[in-house]
């Protein structure tokens, strides 16, 4: 099976069977795009490292990674049986148009407790989990913030987000199941620390508030576990309002105490490492369907 | 023998006082006593009782704050109403819920209608119905209110100055145990059961003695702490009674008035400061309400707040334009925000309700059968007498 041309598609005339074709094989195929941002770094190296080291696993299925950077699109594209090509359009809209994918899988964001609530300021603060989420323990002399504040801000961070919407409304028509992944739980603080002081963003909040990364005071870990337990949880809503799938972290990957088992660390202080994304990517190519050889 | 008159100062005839050189800051009784920068306040009670802190804060005043949104979580501000006072009791019209809300934050307390549930599952407080932020479970919500109720507690503690304002004198009340909402139930949230929801207009005596055992609770927790009692000049947005509301205004006024002066008759702990009259009396020629005739103009509330500050303020204030000319007051933006926001009470009228959440508004059922009249000169004396003992 060849990599479809998308160019091909709306031609009249002469080309009208080939186009038929070109069809009636992207029907058949199982063309995943993933979309991210840093999150997503996992999974491309994850998936790079599986097309290496497992190369049936993917089997028939094209499957794009693609992680907005900065200034520009991060895009690696596997066809069947993991052999890569080249693809470069400039915009997630554009990579989903050209591809035409019949599953498209969104690690969104996922660093917003990170950015908001790994280093501590200000007094000691809680929350207490719904009970569906998990024990209702809370530190008592602790500021207990109303988990609907969390999940405010959680939410204010999509609703708002123009690039998501246009990924959604991009996805939309092209009928295409969508899979929304969950950000990778959280490091524990010893790892958070040892790592800050590489992390430039992290350096630069640290020098605002007049410390450095052995000084700094974290949010405990039990808190840190506990928003992103929030945090997943209204990703997980946000798929059910988009009439789409949620995939939990994969199996296996926490440790003890909820906190991102030492085996799945990343080089700095807030993602997961490739064999992270390589089990995450190895989940969501069952959820598409893609049988385990 | 000269009569009386003859020797009464100025401010004692309406045609020198009144009529012509009001000047608000002369209107008050001489205070029993006067705040200097060391002291620090707290206030409460309805809608115009947020003016206080921001005031307050821009004179350079001490107000506490003891319950206020975590810094890394500005989401956790809640509307500003809530945010406008020492901690998120929110807007308090009557004496009997702040006696209850004292009574709760010294555990003397707990109301059987602890909490209603909206249709998402999430819990209401019925005494703050307006709480934007619904706990998501009743560990949460306990939790949380057990945080409310001791930032409370730590407010009285932490102010020797409490300025509270009557607000109301109608209410509506659970038939469980007597605990009095801000709000009639079903108005602001929650849902309206006439078996278990009742109305009552507070009589003078029981707004007395009701104001009496909220000085006593606030003295249990902090004996030194002194009461400013005001009552608030913004009449009501709706009345349960069925009269007119200009007239049902009038008469909870009239109350609310009455029991301030009996209150803090011979305490020297307490005093009255006469917002009411400043805003409403005839001096203002019809110019301190809005166009509404029922929100008081801004320049009429600093013309209240100066006169609070000529009486009772033993430093320099300047009136807020000249504070804000000469710095650059944050919080007083934020408080502003305040008169933006409605309150509870203004959610009983339909045609004002900005937000309604519970699209089933029950009806308000009609009026309670009237109380017998008895005289006030005969309460006042059971009221004193009660004190006395």
């Amino acid at each position: 099976m060849r990599p479809t041309d998308p160019t091909d598609l709306g031609r009249k005339g002469p080309k009208e069977i080939h186009v038929l074709t070109t069809l009636i094989e992207r029907q058949m195929e199982t063309r995943i795009v993933v979309i991210g941002q840093s999150n997503a770094r996992a999974l491309l190296d994850g998936y790079e490292c599986m097309v290496r080291d497992r190369p049936e696993r993917p089997g028939a299925a094209e499957v794009t990674v693609v992680m907005k950077r900065p200034k520009d699109l991060a895009i690696n594209s596997w066809g069947p049986d993991g052999h890569q090509r080249r693809i470069e359009p400039h915009t997630m809209s554009e990579v989903l148009t050209q591809i035409g994918p019949t599953h498209v899988v969104l690690m969104w964001g996922g660093n917003q407790m990170n950015l908001r609530a790994m280093l501590a300021t200000g007094p000691p603060f809680d929350v207490i989990l719904p009970p569906a989420l998990g024990e209702a323990d809370y530190a008592p002399d602790s500021v207990l913030v109303p988990c609907a504040a969390v999940v405010a801000y959680v939410r204010n961070r999509f609703d708002g987000n123009a690039e998501l919407g246009d990924v959604l409304a991009t996805t939309g028509p092209l009928n295409a199941k969508c899979l929304f992944l969950a950000p990778p739980p959280p490091l524990p603080g010893t790892a958070v620390r040892e790592r800050l002081r590489d992390e430039a963003h992290f350096i630069r909040v640290m020098k605002e508030l007049g410390v450095d990364a052995a000084t700094v005071k974290l949010v405990p870990d039990a808190v840190r576990q506990k928003l992103w337990v929030l945090l997943i949880s209204t990703y997980q809503a946000l798929a059910a309002e988009q009439d789409s799938a949620f995939l939990p972290p994969p199996a296996g990957t926490t440790d003890a105490h909820g906190m991102l088992d030492e085996r799945f660390w990343g080089v700095d202080a807030t993602h997961a490492s490739a064999e992270y994304g390589m089990r995450y990517m190895d989940e969501v190519l069952s959820w598409a369907g893609v049988p385990t050889p | 023998m000269q009569d009386p008159y003859k020797s009464g100062a100025d401010r004692t005839f309406w045609s020198r006082a009144v009529a012509r050189d009001f000047d608000p800051g002369a209107v008050s009784d001489p205070p029993p006593f006067t705040f200097g920068r060391q002291d620090s306040f707290m206030s409460a009670g309805s809608c115009f009782a947020s003016n206080v802190r921001r005031y307050l804060e821009l004179w350079g005043c001490t107000y506490t704050v003891a319950e206020s949104p975590h810094p890394q979580w500005p989401e956790s501000r809640e509307t500003l109403y809530y945010e406008a006072f020492s901690a998120r009791y929110g807007n308090i019209y009557t004496a009997r819920q702040m006696v209850q809300l004292l009574q709760r934050a010294t555990g003397a307390f707990s109301p059987a209608e602890e909490y209603w549930v909206d249709p998402e599952g999430h819990f209401i407080d019925p005494f703050r119905p307006g709480l934007a932020l619904r706990a998501q479970s009743l560990t949460e919500f306990r939790a949380l209110t057990t945080q409310h109720l001791a930032a409370v507690r730590r407010a009285v503690e932490d102010s020797s100055v409490l300025v509270f304002t009557l607000g109301l004198t109608e209410a509506w009340y659970s038939a469980d145990d007597g605990a009095v909402f801000p709000a009639c139930p079903g108005t602001v949230s929650g849902s309206f059961d006439p078996d278990r929801h009742r109305f009552v207009n507070f009589t003078v005596d029981e707004i007395t003695y009701d104001v009496g055992r909220m000085v006593s609770i606030l003295r249990s927790i902090n004996p030194t702490i002194r009461i400013v009692l005001t009552v608030s000049p913004v009449p009501l947005v709706a009345t349960a009674t069925g009269r007119h509301v200009l007239v049902a205004t009038a008469h909870s006024k009239a109350m609310l008035r009455v029991a301030a002066d009996t209150a803090v008759h011979d305490d020297p702990g307490m005093a009255y400061f006469p917002a009411y009259e400043i805003v409403t009396g005839p001096q203002n020629l019809g110019t301190a309400f809005e166009a509404d005739l029922r929100s008081v103009r801004e320049e009429t509330i600093d013309k209240v707040m100066q006169a609070f500050a000529t009486t009772y303020l033993g430093f320099p204030t300047g009136t807020k334009a000249e504070v804000q000319a000469r710095s650059d007051v944050t919080t007083e933006d934020m408080i502003s925000q305040a008169f933006a926001d409605e309150c509870e009470e203004m959610m009983a009228d339909d045609q004002l309700r900005p937000i309604v959440r519970d699209p089933i508004v029950d009806p308000i059922p009609g009026p309670p059968a009237p109380v017998p009249a008895s005289g006030i000169l005969q309460r006042l004396d059971a009221v004193r007498r009660r004190f006395d003992r």
